[in-house]
Order: structure tokens, then C-alpha cells, then sequence
């Protein structure tokens, strides 16, 4: 059944509908010899009126019943307007593109134009027919930027998902089936009776109006039998991590990850950070949980499961549900009391044994010993063990899985209104409302784009910026940035502030919370890692999307609207810097001798008329004045820099 | 305040910002003499600072200066304020010392009493607080549902620079107990 390959299923898609439809699936139809050609050509049975593209086996059916289930299905009965074949991701804001591909015909010719430059449709059409004369084993991979642009769905307010994130989800879906049918013995007579009914499908060639129906039928009684294990896991490290080669965990975690994820590839949705999603049957639920366990005992950490077997097609229903509930923790191996002096210094979960290091008597368990001695044998992180001057930018991001979906949906009522404002759809159904009905792929999607359009991105411009020696990578979502001087991190904030503009202008429109979570905390460079890794895993409270902490300051918690009135009279103060740096000096100063003084200073300096007042708001007094700190700093180093030009 | 979350030979000794039972349980106890005494503090509230302490070498009579003998940094919370709850009546007004670094100044602490609650009614939630597993009874505890463990510090009778680690409710286990103990 591998060889069904039902990623492809829409590569149909990627040709354009000639006038007179011979283009898009078509094209493939004298092909239909091999597997995957058979499912690009018969997956979409039910909106044709040829016994050709009826399934021609069971395989085929599945690849169309994992086309339903990863469909977003955002397209809504009862609307009409313009299609548009291009992706707006909904996180895109200031991307969205009502305009220039919405003509039926042309739209997909002018992405293949656009995405292959210099490129021909023609030599691309011819490419990709003959592409699958073999097995199109890398086709996710060799039309990855393509299918990127291309939208899964072209109807009026449908296009938020790219068919990159829906081919992948659907063969996903399509092994999950496979994998349900083998381990359900319940379900052999449904499948028999499908079987013959793909056989005898001939027998219905005057009647395909039933035989559609008949095939609807089944696809439904399938997703009603089959059970899913549906499983929310989310790994903590708690840690008391102070050395760098302690630092060893987060990578060995990170591989032990990675190996299950690589053998469970197909099972595996919304991964990020340490935390993921496991659609899966029993035997692969019971593999992995015991896999997980592994790990939790070997390092010590902390496995958090919310878990939930359901049926089938109450997968997107019950996903949020299963999100957001209570979940279960499981610790294995601890003892009712530890006798001794020390416990380890590391994970404080067991005794502390006494080894020596460099002279120093340490105190670890025998788990947390040999993470330290194996990280000393691989080393890494040298840049960090290297710093020995100035101070640390500890910088994190993360995803809050169960906000995701109700940011979607707002996004979502933001998208048709403008669509509705630029008169893109011209007919609604009010009754409606208005909900991403299957946000698996977009949150997929919205993941993928966050890893790739903005993490990535702002490690780039960090290493270019603050130079690759000024920069370590701990985990895929937690960075450490060297700075000579704390008042730097507003650099760090200008340029993680760009990206997000860039990537996910979205965040930056008020009043949806978001599921966004990024943290700054600097402290001296020899400051325990450990310090900041808590504060960052931490549950911040609402709306907080980012949290500022200067060690030995108040946090300032803000919204990414606040986060950009920071770098709006950051830019005031340095067109101001002679005046401004006088003021924040002096209401400092006030504010070391009395709070009350200082507001008084506050008031009078009018620096709220100048946008103060605007960040007061969320951050309260004392978080501004933590501000005004940094502020002060990054303008003294600015100073003396030009000081010393003029010198 | 400074209710330490120790560990050894670290120049930074961070604070926890709930008072766990066994802090106050075995100070009441001392101030008293009762071991019949149990207590607890939720989340104290207050501005976290740091403290930055140069220890003196002894020898010498100079402040240390490099490696982990070398200034500390001590993280405490200024104003700290905790609502407290004790299983015996402990007086109106008591003075207590609490928590680390109490020849430093720290930890001066005064308990008001406020009200006498009543509390029997058990519902689910996350613990506020740290409380030894072997204590749950005594704190109304019904079912642990999601622990998170941790090892809390209980001293012998006798000598109580010693004694031993036991296992222990940290916060954010959902458990089924007294509403006072849940966040």
C-alpha cells in the first residue's frame, strides 16, 4: 500500500484547467497504470460522472477517504465570489493577495511562472506528467515551493491552507487508515463488502449517481467504526541545569525525540518544541508510551499526557477538547525518602553521590552523572562555555497548542471580512458562523511556517548580526545570544520584532489573543541557564504574550501590540536621545529613593505624551521603569560610541 | 525573603515564591513546641530582587572573588506577603523567622491572624503550595490525581541540621482536596 504514494493525490492541481478542460486530472488519465497514477486520477470519484475514475481498488478508496478527513473544509455552503488559488495564510496579515491569482485558468499558470522563474508552464506541465511515469517517491520534496503557493482549495474564502501542509496531512491520514483497518478485527466485513463493491463497480456504470452514494456510505461507516488514539504529549525539563555540559540533556532528549518520531513518522502532528501530537492505533499508542516512558526515566523528565481514544470522525471536533483537558503526569521510580545529606544537584529527584570535578566535590545522581559525562565527551556548546564576560540573552519560543485554534478562528472572521470588503465574496450564508471546521492543517501549517518564516529566520539574523560566536542554539525553540552590555537586548528586540512583522504580521492586529509565546531574559553571563529555562516554560497568564525579564528587574509581560509601541518610542527616544536621556535618568534616580517621587518625575518629564503612557498601559509603572532601564543602557553604549567617533 | 530552592555550590540561589508546608510546619513547631502542628503558605506576593553578596574569606579577612567561592547572588522577594493557614490556634500576632539567609536580615516575618475558616469541602485543582506526600491526610488531601513530585527537607527530632529528603506534592499537581489548597 506504500506505493499508492497518496501525497500525490492533487497533483492535478499544479496543471491549470485548459478551456475546454483538458488539463488538471486528465492528463493523467492515459496513465493509469501504476498505483499513484490511479490515485490522482480516481480519488475524486465523487464529483465525476465516468466509471474511469471510480476507485479501482481499496487503496484508492482510502487515499479518498484521507483526502475528506485532512480537507480543511473551511469552504462554507451557501457562498460565491471569486476564487483564488493563491495561500493566505491567515498568520500573514500584510501578505494577503485578493488580487492577482483569482482567474480560472490563469492563476495556476502564473504560480508555476512565478515559483520556477524563467521557467515555462508548458516545460513544467510536460516535467511533471512524465514525472510520474516511475514512482514519485520525493514529489513532496521536488514541488515543495510549488505546492507551498498553491492553495488546497481555490473557492471564495477557502484558500488558507497550501496543498503543501494537505498533501502531507493526507498521507498521514491515509497510513493512520491502513493502520486502524489492520488492528480492528470488527471492521473485515465492512471491508470485504467495499472490496466487492469496488469490483462490481462496472455494474454501475448506468447508475453512478448510487454508486457514489453507496461509496459516501461506507466512507462513513468506516470513520464511525474505527477507533483513533488521539494523544497530546509535552515533555518538561525541570531541571536545575547550571554547567554547560549538563546542557547534554536537551540534545540527547531532542535525538531520543527525533529517533521515535522518525519511526513513527506518519503518526506524528504538531511538533514543536517538546511537545506533539500522536494520532495513532493501540499497538503504535502502547510503542510509543513505552518508548516516552524510556526516556522519562533515563533523563528524569517530566512526560505530561493528555490522552483520549475516540472515534474517527469526532477527530476534529474532539481535538480541542483533548487539547485542552487536564492530562495526566506520570513519574516512575521515585522513592519515599532519600537519606543523606544531598540530594542531586541537578534533578533533585534522587541522591546526590559525591564525584569529583575539577578538584570540586559535585553531588549528582547516577543519571544526571553520566548526561554530564557524555556531554563532556561530545562537547558542544562551546561558544557559551567560552563566554566569560558581559551578559546572556536567553531567547525562547513557544506554541500554545490549545490557543490555536480560537486565534484561527478569529483570524478567520478577519479574512472574509476584508475578502467581503474587497468584494471577493458576494453571497454569504449569515446563519453561519464563522469556524475553521478542520484546523488540523492549518495548525500544521501555522506550526511549520513558524519554525521555517520566523525561527529560523531570526537565528540567521542573529548570527549575522551579533556575529555566529555570539550565538548558541540549546534547542530548536530556546537560544542563547551573548551581549556586552544589557541595554543590547533591544537590538535583539528590533530584529525578533522584524522578522515577526515580516512572518506574522497578524499578531500584531489588537484583541486576539495569540498562541505565540516569546521570552527575553538577560541576565550576566554566568547566570544559571536553569533560571531562565523555568521562567520560560512558566504559564505567563492571559494575554502575556511576551515576557521580559532582566535578572534582579520586575518582568514586564506584553502583547505583540505593546511589543511594537516599545520599538516605536525606543525609535522616539533615539531621534530624542540628547533630551530623552536626561529625563529617564532623572526619574531613575527619583525612583531608587521613592516610587511615589518617581511617578511624580514620570508625570512631569511628559515622557508620556511621547508614548509612555501607551506602554504604561499592560505594563504598569514599575514594568516601564524596568524599560527605562534598558532604554538607559542602550542609549550610555550609543553615547560612547559616538563619543568615540568624534574623538 | 528567601525561601530557598537549594542546591549546593551555586553562586545563584534562587527563590521559590510559595511557602511550602515544611517551612513554616517545623517553625511553628520550634516557636512552640508542638508537634501537632501543621501549616502552609500559598504564593507569596512581593518584587523579586537580587542581592549580590561577596562572602569573606575567614583567612584572609577578603572578600572571595573567583569561581563558585566568589560573590553570590541571592534572589529574594521585597514586601514578601503570604496568606498562611495553620491547623492550631497560634495566637493574634507571632514572629517568626523564616526561610534562608537569616543572618543576612532575611526571612523577619510577623504572622497576623486574620480568620478562623472552616474548609471541609473537597473539589480538584493544582496544589498552591509544596506538601510531603506522607502529610497529605493532615491537609485534607483526598486523591492525588497528576502529581508533580519534588523532594522536600524534614529534620530529625533530635538534631535538626540533619534528617532526610522525602517525597513531596509539588505545585501544579492536580489533586482532589480542601479548596484553601488549590490555586
Amino acid at each position: 500500500m506504500k506505493e499508492y504514494h497518496p501525497e500525490c493525490h492533487d497533483a492535478g492541481k499544479l496543471l491549470y484547467t485548459e478551456i475546454g478542460g483538458k488539463d488538471k486530472h486528465w492528463r493523467f488519465i492515459e496513465k493509469m497504470k501504476e498505483p499513484w497514477q490511479w490515485v490522482i486520477t480516481q480519488h475524486h470519484y465523487n464529483k465525476e460522472n465516468d466509471i474511469i475514475h471510480f476507485p479501482s481498488d481499496l487503496y484508492v478508496f482510502l487515499a479518498s477517504v484521507a483526502d475528506h478527513l485532512a480537507a480543511s473544509t473551511v469552504r462554507l455552503e451557501g457562498w460565491s465570489g471569486v476564487s483564488n488559488y493563491y495561500t493566505n495564510r491567515l498568520w500573514k496579515r500584510d501578505s494577503w493577495d485578493f488580487i492577482n491569482f483569482t482567474k480560472k485558468g490563469e492563476a495556476q499558470k502564473r504560480i508555476v511562472e512565478e515559483v520556477r522563474r524563467g521557467e515555462s508552464y508548458e516545460v513544467f506541465r510536460d516535467e511533471l506528467i512524465e514525472y510520474f511515469d516511475n514512482e514519485p517517491v520525493d514529489f513532496l520534496d521536488r514541488y515543495r515551493d510549488l505546492l507551498h503557493v498553491r492553495a488546497e482549495d481555490a473557492s471564495p474564502g477557502a484558500n488558507v491552507v497550501s496543498l503543501y501542509v494537505h498533501s502531507v496531512v493526507t498521507k498521514k491520514f491515509y497510513f493512520l487508515l491502513n493502520e486502524l483497518i489492520e488492528e480492528d478485527s470488527g471492521i473485515k466485513s465492512l471491508i470485504e463488502e467495499i472490496k466487492g463493491k469496488i469490483e462490481g463497480r462496472f455494474d454501475y456504470e448506468d447508475n453512478l449517481g448510487m454508486l457514489k452514494k453507496e461509496l459516501g456510505d461506507f466512507e462513513n461507516k468506516l470513520n464511525n467504526s474505527l477507533k483513533v488514539n488521539v494523544i497530546y504529549y509535552k515533555l518538561d525539563i525541570p531541571h536545575y541545569i547550571f554547567r554547560v555540559h549538563d546542557l547534554n540533556l536537551f540534545r540527547e532528549l531532542k535525538e531520543g525525540i527525533e529517533k521515535i518520531r522518525k519511526d513513527y513518522e506518519d503518526n506524528f502532528f504538531f511538533f514543536f518544541g517538546f511537545g506533539f501530537v500522536v494520532v495513532c492505533g493501540d499497538k503504535k499508542k502502547d510503542e510509543i508510551d513505552r518508548r516516552l516512558k524510556g526516556l522519562a526515566s533515563c533523563y528524569r523528565i517530566i512526560v505530561r499526557k493528555y490522552a483520549k481514544r475516540i472515534q474517527l470522525n469526532e477527530l476534529k471536533v474532539q481535538l480541542l477538547e483533548i487539547l485542552k483537558s487536564r492530562g495526566t503526569i506520570e513519574i516512575k521510580g521515585l522513592k519515599d525518602k532519600i537519606e543523606g545529606s544531598y540530594l542531586c544537584e541537578v534533578c533533585r529527584l534522587d541522591r546526590g553521590k559525591r564525584y569529583e570535578e575539577d578538584g570540586k566535590a559535585v553531588y549528582l545522581c547516577s543519571h544526571c552523572y553520566i548526561v554530564r559525562r557524555r556531554g563532556k565527551e561530545r562537547g558542544g556548546f562551546v561558544k557559551y562555555a567560552s563566554w566569560e564576560e558581559g551578559y546572556v540573552c536567553a531567547l525562547g519560543f513557544r506554541i500554545e497548542f490549545e490557543e490555536i485554534f480560537g486565534w484561527f478562528d478569529e483570524l478567520y472572521k478577519d479574512y472574509v471580512e476584508q475578502m467581503k470588503k474587497e468584494g471577493i465574496i458576494t453571497k454569504d450564508n449569515e446563519k453561519k458562523e464563522l469556524k475553521i471546521k478542520n484546523p488540523l492543517a492549518l495548525a500544521e501549517e501555522f506550526i511549520e511556517s513558524f519554525n521555517n518564516d520566523v525561527i529560523f529566520k531570526v537565528k540567521g539574523e542573529i548570527a549575522k548580526e551579533f556575529g555566529d560566536g555570539n550565538f548558541e542554539e540549546i534547542s530548536d525553540n530556546f537560544l542563547l545570544v551573548h551581549l556586552e552590555e544589557r541595554g543590547d537586548v533591544l537590538g535583539l528586540f528590533d530584529l525578533v520584532y522584524k522578522c515577526l512583522k515580516e512572518e506574522m504580521s497578524s499578531l500584531f492586529y489588537g484583541g486576539v489573543g495569540s498562541p505565540v509565546r516569546i521570552y527575553f531574559g538577560v541576565g550576566h553571563v554566568k547566570h544559571p541557564f536553569f533560571a531562565f529555562y523555568r521562567k520560560f516554560v512558566q504559564d505567563w497568564g492571559e494575554r502575556k504574550d511576551i515576557c521580559f525579564e532582566v535578572v534582579g528587574e520586575i518582568p514586564v509581560y506584553m502583547s505583540f501590540v505593546q511589543l511594537e509601541k516599545v520599538i516605536r518610542f525606543k525609535e522616539y527616544i533615539m531621534n530624542n536621545v540628547r533630551d530623552a536621556r536626561s529625563k529617564i535618568h532623572q526619574m531613575l534616580e527619583i525612583a531608587r529613593v521613592s516610587e511615589a517621587l518617581g511617578r511624580l518625575a514620570y508625570v512631569k518629564s511628559e515622557m508620556g505624551e511621547s508614548g509612555g503612557n501607551e506602554l504604561i498601559e499592560g505594563i504598569g509603572y514599575r514594568g516601564l521603569m524596568t524599560l527605562f532601564k534598558i532604554f538607559d543602557m542602550y542609549i550610555s553604549k550609543g553615547r560612547e560610541v559616538g563619543e568615540r567617533s568624534v574623538v | 525573603m528567601h525561601i530557598g530552592d537549594v542546591f549546593k555550590g551555586g553562586i545563584y540561589k534562587p527563590t521559590v515564591d510559595y511557602l511550602r508546608a515544611t517551612a513554616i510546619t517545623f517553625c511553628l513547631r520550634r516557636e512552640f513546641g508542638d508537634d501537632e502542628i501543621f501549616a502552609f503558605g500559598r504564593e507569596i506576593e512581593g518584587v523579586r530582587k537580587v542581592m549580590i553578596r561577596n562572602p569573606i574569606d575567614r583567612a584572609t579577612s577578603a572578600g572571595r572573588i573567583s569561581g563558585d567561592r566568589g560573590p553570590i547572588q541571592i534572589e529574594y522577594i521585597e514586601n514578601a506577603r503570604c496568606e498562611v493557614y495553620v491547623n492550631k490556634d497560634v495566637g493574634d500576632l507571632v514572629e517568626v523567622l523564616l526561610g534562608g539567609f537569616k543572618s543576612l536580615g532575611f526571612g523577619v516575618s510577623v504572622l497576623k491572624k486574620v480568620d478562623e475558616v472552616e474548609d471541609d469541602k473537597v473539589v480538584g485543582g493544582y496544589l498552591v503550595t509544596a506538601i510531603p506526600e506522607e502529610w497529605s491526610d493532615a491537609f485534607g488531601i483526598r486523591k492525588v490525581e497528576s502529581p508533580i513530585y519534588g523532594y522536600l527537607f524534614m529534620p530529625d527530632k533530635e538534631d535538626r541540621l540533619r534528617g532526610k529528603y522525602v517525597k513531596s506534592l509539588f505545585p501544579g499537581s492536580y489533586i482532589r482536596g480542601i479548596k484553601i489548597l488549590l490555586k
